[in-house]
């Protein structure tokens, strides 16, 4: 009877144990053993909507046996806040954070927040990608989440489709479209930056003549426009092939300017209470099955071994807008502010 | 001359029991550097910072003037002073005519529409105000889509993310108190004072306007004004719609300061201003009431008559159940059918129904059972905590026990003046920082919400504590019982209901509490209201409103167990 | 020294004299009330004696033994006593014999000698039949019995009552005087009577003492304060009286119409103050043939029938007023020139 229960149970994992056995290596190895008297890994993120970090922590959680993995989702502000109040406490209770806003790092790297450690796995990441890596060494791009327009179907014809970033200030979208607000969503900080960087004031005094709805998190903009709230929206692209991909009347365009990329980065909590844990789950953000993980859930993977998937813009062979460190840090404060000037809230 | 050896021993001793009052002196000093811990504090700190300047420098202005230097800082305190006005006018609105209706009237369905409304008490007004968006959502909201089917007009009927949708759903869940003090008031009112008037020819309509509303008037200033100051502390709401409504309140002002760049010190500052409004409104209702506090009624007991509102009397009910509708049933209803919905703006059907957000919140989702867990047990903590306190305090004072209770008394009561998310700041600075150092532990959780709510321990427990005749301990004393005796085998007996229901009316908020927790909670220590609140943003309402249903269904467990141990339908009748 | 003496007891609440300088002295088995008008300081003198109140001067001995003074007080639980409550404080939450039996569990007495003695106190007050009522469940009467029960039943050194009959109505109170009487003639139990009802002091106590404005008036048996009292206090408070001023003037003290010799008098006083109980009075249509000094001349100016007596009310020429108790058979009609009387000892010199 045990034994029959045993011989159930193992058939069940083994596809999975077969894989990852094959895999680990030394460094994870090492981490994963040390990991093991730790009490897992929690990690701070705003990256990834709460089901898809519960998926990621369950993918790790099943790769490295035996270590726990705590998402904590909120929007970027919050997310930032939490561990910026942490580090001010003295009391870090994070192990690892990721965010959409890479200034968000320079902002813990100056509070001496962060650890330095760069995952041995990065050797395999996309040269484009690595070259945003912190040269100092305290964190590492996880992610890259194209932005475009997401629509609803049933409320929008195909051919009535906004082209450019600067139709968000037609008069025709007036009541319909949905953002983030960019003092809340870290992405959506980015953004800003860039259509600053393009059209200037004047696009954010066309788009707020257009009554948005502004919502906290990128993610509350999809809803509104899955939900036939609201008919447009500034998203992640990703987000909308997985409401097209579940049946949702919901489509894509990327605009002219080309596709705004808000890289997503990571890095390891100075003091936090489980290093080893930490490590080894940066070690697995820059891993094959994180960009596995990502590229089956229709987004970029990071590495090069892993090959974009079908109906996914490849990087490196689309336009592009970019916001680098530097000028996320000179602009980001006043952006937000004439943002909140503008928009009065 | 034949003296009683036990009480000569005792005349002996005596000189020495005076030097041994000093451990009683202890026991004030314990509770007072309790309530210095709890209150003190936090509001000291909160005022030491906004003259800090960052990073532990000296005295400075600089926080003032970086929190009122902007034109937009200072809107967001005038738009919260018009929202907390007009949030109360809609509460008294709300809650006046029905008060009236259930305790001084004929009306029909009296019972139901108390029942219904103690669902008012239960609600947590982000639920409320994720039910309202459902509803009133400008597009798709359910109200919207009926418009637009049924007149196939595309401008919404009625949009939620507006100035009027923030003071609509603040309106529905803060007018409960008045409801619940002007009911008590009600009832208290003779009804010999609305005979006289009727002898001479009033109408029932005439007499609650001349007669009854008069009387009941402190009552209803004196709730309104507290409405007034839960509404423009509140945050769960405008979280929710103020942002979207593109209308700033402080709340969320507050909040933009804990956000990048964090400035606790601007924070605090800006915060001062709320305090010095909410400490001077009490203080100008002391004035206006004289001592009487706004429990006041003139003309105590006496017959109270029913009054016959005849052919109106449906039309009074019509009221009384929009009221319903709108406070409880219509939000409630949606976040259900929300709640059982593959997506919610399909509506309820069969195709539609399914489980999985219950199986997602309860299983998957890797926070919201423990923040379920944590919920209930910083709740139940919190009230426990706050009721012994209360009660020890409120025995000393009552008792006289000990001198200058009065000021245990007093810093009792004060919380009552600090808007929760204020608490917050002032409890972040003082103990979640080193060296206290207690950020993302449930202790300090326990701690704020215990002080959050200490002035709803210390009235019930005064209130129980005045019921019970100091002849009923000192007939224990004169046969030979001490003061504790007296306390085990006849105070807490006699108590029993007060702790009950006052533990109940403090862990249905604690259990439920947000403006507090949102800068307390740690990754491991959230409670439900900050997981709700996260989803809120994402959107995905249908767990959120499957982990809501989860939490009102556990706090309604929890009082309708407490509610049949108390074996009365309390907060209903008087308390 | 046995029994209970206060001393010089005195309490001060800020600039205010609740109790000042009381005296008096209590023989074991004696009941002794303390009568005087609300807010005279009688609950206080009462609470000093439980020990729930410290003196401000003066003190307390039981038995000999100084159980109060300013400089503290043995606390109420170790003085042996009972108290009978206004209030009752019966226990809501206990049944009557749970009540009753209360001070005797304190006591550390084995359960079947509570039980026993319990059920003989309840016997006593006539409740055994309802040992198992919650007190909700009892009528006023009913619970005064039970924190009688209550208090005696530890057999008390000393017993106090503060207006023990104050909530019970009319009938009820009269029924509960005798009953209290009874009870204490069956115990003998040294008491200590509050209660602002002459009647009621009268009924029960061996003596009363007259307490007004924290200071005691007159103490002596009910039968003397009433007929002999000695201040103008006590004469009004205890049942009601003429009282008349005169002045000393050559040998003689002069009324308004009338006067009376010196001798009868003490003090040196200018003005001298009597009391003449309106039972005392006689009244008579012819002049009366007697040597009493006191017989005055004048009309009937008013007049009550009250069915057990006639109230009049006599006026002479020169415009005193006395009012004067007659039987129902001695009929007068307003205006009838009648005589008034009193025998000499019945003109009581107060102070
Ligand atoms: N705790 C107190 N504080 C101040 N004054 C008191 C207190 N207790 C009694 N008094 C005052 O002392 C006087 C006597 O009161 P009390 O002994 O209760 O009178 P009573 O004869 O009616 O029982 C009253 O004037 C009362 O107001
Ligand atoms: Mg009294």
């Amino acid at each position: 009877m045990k034994t029959l229960k045993a011989l159930v149970i193992t058939t069940m994992i083994l596809p999975a144990s077969l894989a990852q056995a094959t895999e680990m290596t030394g460094t994870e190895r090492t981490l994963y053993t040390a990991a093991q008297s730790e009490n897992g890994v929690t990690w701070y993120t705003s990256q990834l909507t709460t089901e898809q970090a519960e998926e990621v922590c369950a993918l790790f959680s099943t790769r490295f046996e035996g270590i726990a993995c705590y998402p904590v989702r909120a929007n970027g502000s919050s997310t930032l806040q939490r561990v910026v109040q942490e580090i001010q406490a003295g009391a870090v209770q994070g192990d690892i954070v990721s965010t959409n806003s890479v200034s968000d790092f320079e902002e813990f790297k100056a509070l001496s927040g962060l650890a330095q450690y760069m995952p041995d796995n990065l050797s395999g990441m996309q040269p484009s990608l690595a070259a945003l890596n912190d040269s100092d060494g305290y964190y590492f791009v996880s992610g890259v989440s194209p932005f475009g327009f997401v629509y609803n179907t049933d409320l929008v014809s195909p051919d009535e489709v906004p082209r450019s970033w600067n139709d968000l200030t037609d008069p025709r979208w007036m009541n319909q479209i949905a953002i983030a607000h960019p003092g809340f969503s870290g992405s959506a900080g980015q953004w800003a930056i860039a259509m600053d960087r393009l059209y200037g004031r004047a696009f954010f005094e066309g788009l707020a003549a257009n009554e948005p709805q502004i919502g906290r998190s990128i993610a509350d903009g999809y809803t509104m426009v899955t939900t036939g709230e609201r008919s447009l929206t500034v998203t992640s692209l990703a987000l909308g092939r997985d409401a097209m991909r579940d049946g949702k009347p919901v489509d894509l365009v990327v605009p002219d300017e080309g596709m705004f990329l808000p890289p997503s980065a990571a890095g390891v909590l100075a003091g936090s209470p489980n290093p080893n844990s930490a490590r080894l789950f940066a070690e697995f953000l820059a891993s094959t099955e994180f960009s596995e993980w990502l590229a089956s859930k229709g987004r970029n993977p990071l590495r090069t071994d892993v090959a974009t998937p079908e109906g996914t813009p490849d990087l490196n062979q689309v336009s592009v807008l970019t916001v680098s460190v530097a000028e996320s840090l000179a602009n980001q404060q006043d952006v937000v502010e004439m943002f909140r000037d503008i928009f009065g809230i | 001359m034949t003296t009683d050896p036990q009480i000569a021993t005792h005349a002996r001793s005596f000189r020495t029991r005076l030097s041994v009052l000093q451990p009683v002196r202890l026991v004030w000093l314990g509770l007072a550097l309790a309530l210095a811990l709890l209150v003190v504090a936090p509001i000291a700190m909160l005022v030491i910072k906004s003259f800090t300047a960052a990073g532990g420098g000296g005295f400075t202005f600089d926080n003032y003037i970086a929190a009122y230097g902007r034109a937009r800082h200072v809107q967001a305190l005038w738009n919260t002073l018009i929202m907390g006005l007009g949030t109360t006018v809609l509460a008294v609105l709300l809650a006046v005519p029905t008060a009236w209706a259930c305790t001084r009237t004929n009306m029909p369905g009296r019972t139901l529409v108390r029942i219904a409304l103690f669902g008012a008490f239960l609600m947590p007004p982000y639920l409320t105000g994720v039910g309202w968006i459902l509803l009133a959502g400008p597009n798709a909201g359910f109200i919207n889509q009926a418009w637009t089917a049924l007149t196939g007009l595309d401008d919404p009927l009625v949009n939620i993310f507006s100035f009027s949708g923030l003071v609509l759903v603040m309106g529905v869940s803060t007018f409960f108190t008045i409801f619940i003090l002007v009911s008590a008031a009600f009832e208290l009112l003779s009804s010999e004072m609305e005979d006289a008037a009727n002898i001479l020819g009033a109408g029932p309509f005439t007499t609650a306007f001349k007669i009854t509303l008069p009387m009941a008037m402190p009552t209803i200033l004196g709730s309104a004004l507290l409405t007034f100051l839960v509404s423009i502390a509140l945050y769960g709401v405008p979280a929710l719609i103020s942002i979207p409504a593109r209308y700033p309140v402080v709340v969320i002002q507050l909040a933009e300061f804990f956000s990048f760049p964090i400035r606790i010190e601007v924070a605090a500052a800006y915060s001062i201003p709320l305090l010095g409004i909410t400490i001077g409104l009490l203080l100008l209702q002391r004035r206006v009431l004289g001592r009487k506090g706004y429990t006041a009624v003139g003309g105590k007991g006496g017959e109270r008559r029913i009054i016959d509102l005849g052919r109106w009397k449906w039309a009074v009910f019509a009221y009384a159940m929009l009221v319903v509708l709108l406070s409880v049933a219509m939000p409630l209803l949606v976040l259900l059918m929300a709640a059982f919905s593959h997506t919610w703006v399909d509506g309820f059907s069969i195709d539609n129904f399914t489980l999985e957000h219950f199986h997602y919140v309860l299983f998957e989702h890797s926070s919201s059972q423990k923040a379920l867990l944590t919920s209930v047990g910083t709740g139940a903590a919190a009230a426990t905590l706050a009721i012994s306190l209360a009660l020890s305090i409120s025995y000393i004072v009552q008792r006289r026990l000990l001198p200058y209770g009065g000021v245990l008394a007093f810093l009792c009561m004060s919380p009552f003046v600090i808007p929760g998310i204020v608490l917050a700041i002032g409890f972040y600075a003082v103990y979640a920082l080193p060296p206290v150092g207690l950020y993302g532990t449930y202790i300090i959780l326990v701690l704020a919400f215990t002080t959050r709510f200490l002035p709803i321990a210390y009235t019930t427990s005064t209130n129980g504590v005045r019921a019970i005749n100091p002849e009923m301990e000192e007939a224990v004393r004169i046969l030979g019982g001490g003061q504790f005796t007296a306390i085990r085998k006849v105070v807490a007996p006699l108590l029993k209901r007060t702790l009950a229901s006052g533990w109940i009316l403090m862990f249905v908020p604690a259990a439920q509490e947000l403006s507090t927790a949102v800068f307390l909670v740690g990754p491991h220590t959230r409670v439900v209201s900050v997981v709700l609140l996260d989803m809120s943003e994402e959107g995905t309402f249908e767990r959120l409103a499957a982990l809501g249903s989860v939490l009102l269904l556990i706090i309604a467990a929890i009082v309708l167990i407490g509610v049949k141990l108390l074996g009365r339908d309390f907060m209903l009748r008087r308390t | 020294m046995q029994g209970l003496v206060l001393k010089d007891l005195g309490r001060r609440f800020g600039t205010v004299d609740a109790v000042k300088d009381v005296n008096i002295t209590l023989q074991p088995g004696e009941f002794l009330s303390l009568l005087g008008p609300s807010g005279c300081g009688k609950t206080t003198t009462l609470r000093m004696i439980a020990g729930f109140l410290a003196p401000t001067s003066g003190s307390i001995l039981l038995d000999g033994v100084e159980v109060s003074s300013p400089r503290g007080s043995i606390p109420p639980e170790k003085r042996g006593m009972s108290m009978i409550f206004q209030s009752y404080a019966i226990w809501p939450n206990m049944t009557v014999l749970e009540n009753v039996a209360f001070g005797l569990k304190l006591r550390k007495m084995d359960k079947a000698d509570v039980r026993r003695r319990a059920g003989e106190m309840l016997e006593a007050v006539r409740l055994s039949h309802l040992a198992d009522r919650y007190p909700s469940e009892l009528s006023g009467g009913q619970q005064q019995r039970v924190a009688l029960a209550r208090a005696l039943v530890i057999r008390p050194k000393l017993l106090l009552l503060d207006e023990p009959l104050s909530n019970l109505d009319a009938s009820l109170r009269e029924d509960m005087r005798f009953e209290i009487k009874r009870i204490h003639d069956e115990f003998r139990i040294t008491s200590v009577y509050v209660t602002h009802d002459q009647s009621e002091a009268m009924v029960t106590s061996d003596r009363i003492a007259v307490i007004n404005h924290g200071k005691v008036e007159q103490i002596d048996t009910p039968y003397e304060i009433y007929t002999r009292p000695t201040t103008r206090f006590v004469a009004g408070f205890i049942g009601r009286t003429n009282q008349i001023t005169g002045t000393r003037r050559a040998g003689q003290v002069n009324f308004t119409g009338f006067a009376l010799p010196l001798s009868l008098f003490t003090g040196t006083e200018p003005e001298v103050f009597v009391s003449i109980r309106p039972q005392s009075l006689h009244l008579s249509a012819a002049e009366p043939v007697t040597d009493d000094l006191f017989k005055l001349r004048g009309k009937i100016s008013a007049r009550a029938f009250l069915g057990e007596t006639w109230d009049y009310v006599f006026r002479t020429d020169s415009g005193l007023e006395l009012r004067i108790v007659a039987r129902p058979h001695q009929i007068y009609q307003l205006g009838d020139d009648v005589w008034a009387t009193a025998s000499q000892d019945q003109i009581v010199q107060i102070h």
